[in-house]
């Protein structure tokens, strides 16, 4: 066994490996626990008061972890799956000993008594949890300007957002502040950070990730999924992510999980999943497998009016990809497409009313009423003061449509629409489908943020990826070209479990479009270089 | 439409405290939103079963809906008090402090 040490590389290079190489590293003793985790914190403190990618760090607790790991690697004892990989975790996933906020005031300095299953997995494959990650209040928002705790910023141009809600997982990833992410995904807070940050992210199929441990927003639309800088980094982590949860009334049978998880680790073992041999992916000789027999759809509703002309290109370019390896693409009809944003905006707000009820000031949150005040008055105060300005939006929205004589035409009509927008993709002509997942790159910090900003307009920005949700289905969001200094990127959509073709689908995208050498100028950063 | 009364009135229901000016802004939000929602109006539902579960659709056609999963003891655990209390703002021999809801005041 090789003395174990961190001169195999220089440290700043060893943040551009993928995930798999960061375990074999630590694994085969080319590298300690400790050093890698070094490095990552050291790159958190040279750039995270620039980014604001991190909410929470516990170096303490990451070194002691890691340096557990190396004495069980010494032993000789098997590793994990994840070994010695550095990872950070969205805000909204509860995380044993580390304070989880869920970006509000409502949860500020609470310390959860236990770990997400997530957690406990991921734990148990050797993953190093570096900290929590910065996002829009309980995970409603587009932008994560809706953080208590202050904005992130987009890695490529700290004037523009990283996309939301899970921006801060979006940036992290992107700019080599940890290996691979968790975030959350509700109506597209996986994918169009991923896009807006040009990192790879995954909605996986509603229930295969268990979503005890996860601070809900919307129970029936909520799925956690891993963020990284490559297609495979994504499915390392999500390997270890998808079975089977006692404690998730929702979750995938086992037989289920265990069959998406063999298909997964088939994908791997025919290298189908590597992007190419770009700076970051771990295997040679790119290109991924072949895609013939592949029916891949565009819908023609997703291009249409208000979708930039570079996101069209990165729509056309991404097709073209997929032909080359081999799979059929044509166009195709989802009808039902343009009642996603009013459907979505009616469902989530409503279940987060039910949600967020619990945070009263009694089990949670900021008791700010005088011991004799009556309860009522206790409840309206805390919640009043410990919830944002969105938060307090969507609550009243999903109150509205929940109320007596409002019920039937606003939640129950939503309902059946959904069901509507689920048979479009139940009865598509094709495998998955090709689509952007946002209207345009990133954009300016405060464009949708200001006092007299019209919410709507910000909520129609979420039109490309709330199907995805409203159906639960698989959605993969991976990076395709650049315009000008800001990465574009699309996303893949598949069907019910199909999320091994998926990832598939987005290799063979990764290997042909060149992104995964390219780092954001924030990157640097990491080094303690110029801002 | 949304007037200021059905403002004051979900904001009971939704048991939030809204200043003046949370309340103006509110009612124009909610109002410029509801209106992209006028369209749900006019799609023909009729025999389509609501959609309530996010499951796929084989699941749900099954009859496998969510139900209240009996769990065994190992896999759930149960949470000490200490932790579960670990959140509240008062609490006092192993339970929440609340205020006196027996008096008849709710606010």
């Amino acid at each position: 066994m090789k003395a174990a040490s961190s001169a195999v590389a220089p440290l700043a290079d060893i943040a551009t490996w993928g995930v798999r190489r960061q375990r074999k590293a630590v694994a085969e003793g080319e590298l300690t626990a400790r050093a890698l985790v070094s490095l990552y914190l050291d790159r958190v403190a040279h750039a995270n008061a620039a980014l604001g990618a991190y909410l929470a760090v516990d170096a303490e607790a990451a070194l002691a972890a890691a340096d557990e790991l190396d004495r069980v690697r010494a032993s000789g004892a098997p590793l994990g799956a994840l070994a010695g990989v550095p990872l950070g975790i969205k805000d909204v996933i509860v995380t044993r000993g580390l304070v989880t906020t869920a970006a509000s005031k409502m949860l500020e300095g609470w310390m959860p008594p236990y770990d997400a299953t997530v957690l406990t997995r991921l734990r148990a494959a050797g993953a190093l949890v570096l900290g929590k990650l910065n996002c829009d209040e309980f995970a409603m928002g587009s932008t994560n300007e809706h953080s208590a705790y202050g904005p992130c910023k987009n890695p490529w141009d700290l004037a523009r957002v990283p996309g939301g809600s899970s921006g801060g997982s979006a940036a992290a990833v992107a700019a080599g502040l940890c290996a691979a992410s968790l975030g959350s995904d509700t109506g597209g807070s996986i994918r169009q950070p991923a896009s807006f940050c040009g990192v790879a992210g995954m909605k996986p199929t509603y229930g295969l990730v268990s979503r005890y441990g996860l601070i809900s927003y919307a129970s029936s639309l909520d799925q956690i999924g891993p963020m990284g800088r490559s297609v495979d980094d994504v499915a390392a982590v999500l390997e270890v992510l998808i079975a089977h949860d006692p404690n998730d009334a929702t979750s995938a049978a086992p037989e289920v999980a265990a069959r998406v998880v063999a298909q997964l680790q088939a994908a791997v073992a025919a290298r189908a999943l590597a992007g190419g041999a770009g700076a970051g992916a771990d295997a040679a000789g790119g290109g991924g497998a072949s895609l013939a027999g592949l029916r891949v759809g565009v819908p023609r509703e997703y291009l249409g009016e208000g979708v930039a002309a570079e996101v069209q290109l990165a729509v056309a370019q991404a097709a073209d990809m997929l032909r080359d390896a081999g799979a059929e693409v044509t166009e195709i009809s989802l009808p039902h497409t343009a009642l996603a944003m009013p459907a979505y905006y009616l469902i989530a707000p409503a279940e987060a009313s039910a949600n967020l009820a619990r945070f009263d000031g009694i089990r949670f949150g900021p008791r700010l009423a005088a011991p004799d005040a009556p309860l009522g008055q206790m409840y309206e105060q805390a919640r009043g003061n410990g919830f944002g300005r969105e938060v307090k939006r969507r609550i009243m929205l999903g109150t509205f449509a929940l109320r007596t004589g409002f019920y039937d035409a606003y939640f129950k009509k939503a309902q059946q629409v959904r069901a509507l927008i689920r048979r479009d993709f139940e009865h598509m002509p094709v495998d998955m489908v090709l689509a952007p997942t946002a209207p345009t790159p990133a954009f300016a910090l405060g464009q949708h943020a200001t006092a007299d900003a019209d919410p709507a307009a910000m909520y129609m920005a979420d039109i490309h990826t709330l199907a995805c949700n409203l159906a639960g289905i698989p959605g993969l969001a991976v990076p395709v070209s650049m315009a000008g200094t800001l990465p574009v990127g699309v996303q893949l959509l598949g069907r019910w479990f199909d999320d091994a073709n998926v990832l598939r689908a987005g290799a063979a995208i990764e290997a042909r479009a060149g992104m995964l050498g390219k780092r954001p100028p924030a990157w640097e950063m990491g080094q303690g270089g110029a801002q | 439409m949304v007037g200021p009364k059905d403002i004051a009135e979900i904001a009971k229901l939704a048991r939030l405290a809204l200043s003046a000016d949370e309340q103006r802004a509110l009612q124009g939000e909610l109002a410029a939103i509801l209106a992209h929602m006028a369209v749900l109006a006019n799609v023909d539902t009729r025999d389509v079963e609501p959609m309530i579960y996010g499951m796929a659709p084989e699941r749900a056609a099954s009859g496998a809906v969510p139900v209240a999963v009996p769990v065994a003891e190992e896999a759930a655990g149960v949470m000490p008090v200490k932790d579960a209390l670990h959140g509240a703002a008062v609490a006092r021999a192993g339970q929440f402090v609340v205020p006196n809801v027996l008096t008849g005041q709710d606010g």
